[in-house]
């Protein structure tokens, strides 16, 4: 064989075992979407989310995209480049669910405005330190072979359906408002949405409350302007481009200027130093713009199905194909329409909870909202496991999988940390994705300030992760 | 091996880090654009999460005289891409990354 088809064959995919692996992944998936498909056309809905789960996760694991990385590495080591990644898909899901919203296709519900956002922020932000990855990133890390991230999952998983099913003992940290605000809202008895301090949270707190997005705030009457100069304009790209000034004069601006050697920096030396920070991870960056074009995609394909099907929820349409178990009581089951992460690892944890015997349908979260369907025809968990899968063919693909099975200090801490965020996710109404990214691309500034909750719980995590690591070194032979 | 791994309570104990190669060493190696240079210590950061290798190799760094060539052993690609992109910030100078099967091999110098 000449050396070059040698160095060919080196650089194809299908050059090394990792390779063969990946491409099983992708025959599987491709062989149960054709078999699925060729049982009902409707599974076109359910497929929809696998596969963009599989572009998501291929995405992330390219970038190491990583929203914890972001705020960790900030304050940590104070390198920006995973938050610039960030602020760049930001900035461009916010064109793309512009696009979306202005073709009516939007699937998108603003989050209620109240204390629940900053605290849910705070407490993911911190444990998130601990698991070394944020919702999304934990998925990814999974199809890495990271068995500690694995361990998040779970732990986020029935920690949420825990705190979401909390029985009668928990109902004395209830304000008596809430459970009679919650008792007035006439739900079913089966729901017993004044017993148990999450029911009575959301039925008796957040409930009252009232959500819009800029469009909606702005409404000038005009569809274009309101949603662009609104929602993507000043909720999005507008903030983004001060949090990127702000990056830079904070932490990259100093060893640029340094590595460089200038000595009087004029307005174009910062300009250049600007956009050296911008392309300082091409495939960050890369990941970034990818994340946004897609998710958009998504929130029109799903919006499209929708509209095609003459449905307003996935249940729906399930029950049309004769699954009905696992639904709430109005017949829905979670549904975002685009990118979300813990309430269907919720629902995961709540389903094997009630396979155990546990009645976890006595609840507004499972039992009014989201249902408990058998994972395999959960559409959003599906999207999960297509991200561990697109993960994992391209980390087969780099020679980067490896199984990692942590040490007992990394598997503590991928529990604790996996439970406060999913305690986190649960109270501010969403994780890094669906409270954070989803919200503020679309208009809805909780968004910004679960971030300010991330941030913060992110900062004390750090302090507090480095003095423990600091602890346990010192007595080493060498310190570090 | 792996499952007795789940079973160490941390990575610090200086034993399990001499079993894994961490600690001061004497090895020369050829590395793209630098030739051939002496390594001083090696950070053995497998299994390791973001971002205790990160914290370990600035301690590493602030602890080795100007010049000491460190090499830091990850599998996390996080760390692989985060390491060289913290010497920007901090005085050290990221001279390669090799890669050995899963792992990754960084070689950094405090430059001040």
């Amino acid at each position: 064989m000449s050396a070059n088809a040698e160095a060919m064959k080196q650089r194809s995919l299908l050059a090394h075992p990792g390779g063969y692996k990946a491409m099983a992944i992708i025959l599987l998936v491709s062989v149960l979407s054709f078999v699925m498909l060729a049982m009902d056309m409707r599974w076109i809905y359910l497929l929809v989310y696998v596969w963009f789960g599989v572009i998501y996760g291929v995405l992330l694991q390219y970038g190491r995209f990583c929203m914890a990385s972001a705020i960790r590495d900030l304050f940590a080591i104070k390198v920006p480049r995973m938050a610039v990644g960030v602020m760049i898909a930001t900035a461009l899901f916010s064109i793309t669910a512009g696009l979306v919203t202005v073709s009516g296709y939007s699937t998108f519900h603003p989050h209620p405005l109240g204390w629940h956002i900053i605290v849910g922020g705070l407490v993911f932000g911190f444990g998130m330190i601990f698991t070394g990855g944020c919702a999304s990133g934990s998925l990814y890390k999974c199809g890495e072979g990271n068995i500690a991230s694995m361990l998040v999952l779970l732990s986020i998983s029935f920690s949420q359906a825990l705190f979401v099913d909390m029985g009668s003992w928990s109902n004395r940290f209830a304000p008596s408002s809430w459970v009679e605000s919650a008792t007035e809202k006439g739900m079913p008895e089966s729901l017993t949405v004044n017993d148990g301090w999450f029911d009575t949270f959301t039925a008796g707190y957040v409930w009252d409350l009232s959500g819009s997005t800029v469009a909606q705030s702005v409404a000038s009457g005009n569809t274009w302007i309101d949603v662009f100069v609104g929602n993507a304009l000043l909720g999005a790209i507008l903030p983004t481009i001060v949090l990127l000034i702000l990056l830079y004069m904070t932490t990259f601006r100093k060893g640029y200027i340094r590595r460089n050697k200038i000595e009087s920096p004029a307005f174009k030396d910062h300009l250049t130093g600007f956009w050296s920070m911008m392309t300082a991870s091409k495939n960050t960056a890369l990941a970034g713009l990818g994340l946004g074009v897609f998710a958009g995609l998504q929130m029109w394909a799903t919006g499209a199905l929708r509209e095609h099907y003459n449905i307003f929820n996935f249940g729906e349409l399930l029950k049309n194909m004769g699954y009905t178990e696992g639904l709430s009581v109005q017949e829905t089951v979670f549904d975002p329409g685009y990118w979300y992460i813990t309430t269907q690892e919720a629902q995961l944890g709540g389903w094997v909870m009630d396979k155990v015997g546990m009645d976890v349908m006595d609840n507004i979260f499972f039992g009014l909202m989201n249902g408990i369907p058998n994972p395999l025809i959960n559409a959003p968990l599906l999207m999960s496991v297509g991200i561990i899968a697109g993960a994992a063919i391209l980390a087969l693909t780099r020679h980067e999988f490896k199984w990692k099975v942590p040490n007992m200090e990394t598997a503590v801490f991928a529990i604790v940390g996996g439970a406060l965020m999913g305690i986190g996710a649960r109270l501010g109404m969403g994780c890094n994705v669906g409270a954070f990214f989803a919200a503020v691309t679309n208009g809805d500034m909780t968004g910004w300030i679960f971030l300010v909750g991330m941030l913060g719980g992110g900062l004390l995590g750090v302090k507090v992760f480095t003095m423990w690591v600091d602890w346990r070194t010192k007595d080493d032979d060498f310190d570090f | 091996m792996l499952l007795a791994n789940l079973f160490r309570w941390n990575t610090g104990p200086a034993a399990t880090q001499r079993e894994r190669g961490s600690g001061s060493v004497s090895e020369k190696i050829e590395l793209p654009g630098h030739g051939e240079v002496i390594v001083g210590c090696r950070l053995s950061c497998e299994g390791e999460g973001c971002p205790r290798p990160q914290l370990r190799a600035l301690k590493a760094l602030d602890e080795h005289e100007r010049g000491v060539v460190i090499e830091i052993v990850t599998d996390n690609p996080s760390v692989m891409e985060t390491i060289p992109s913290m010497m920007d910030m901090f005085e050290g100078k990221h001279l390669a990354t090799l890669k050995d099967k899963a792992n990754w091999r960084i070689f950094l110098r405090r430059s001040a």
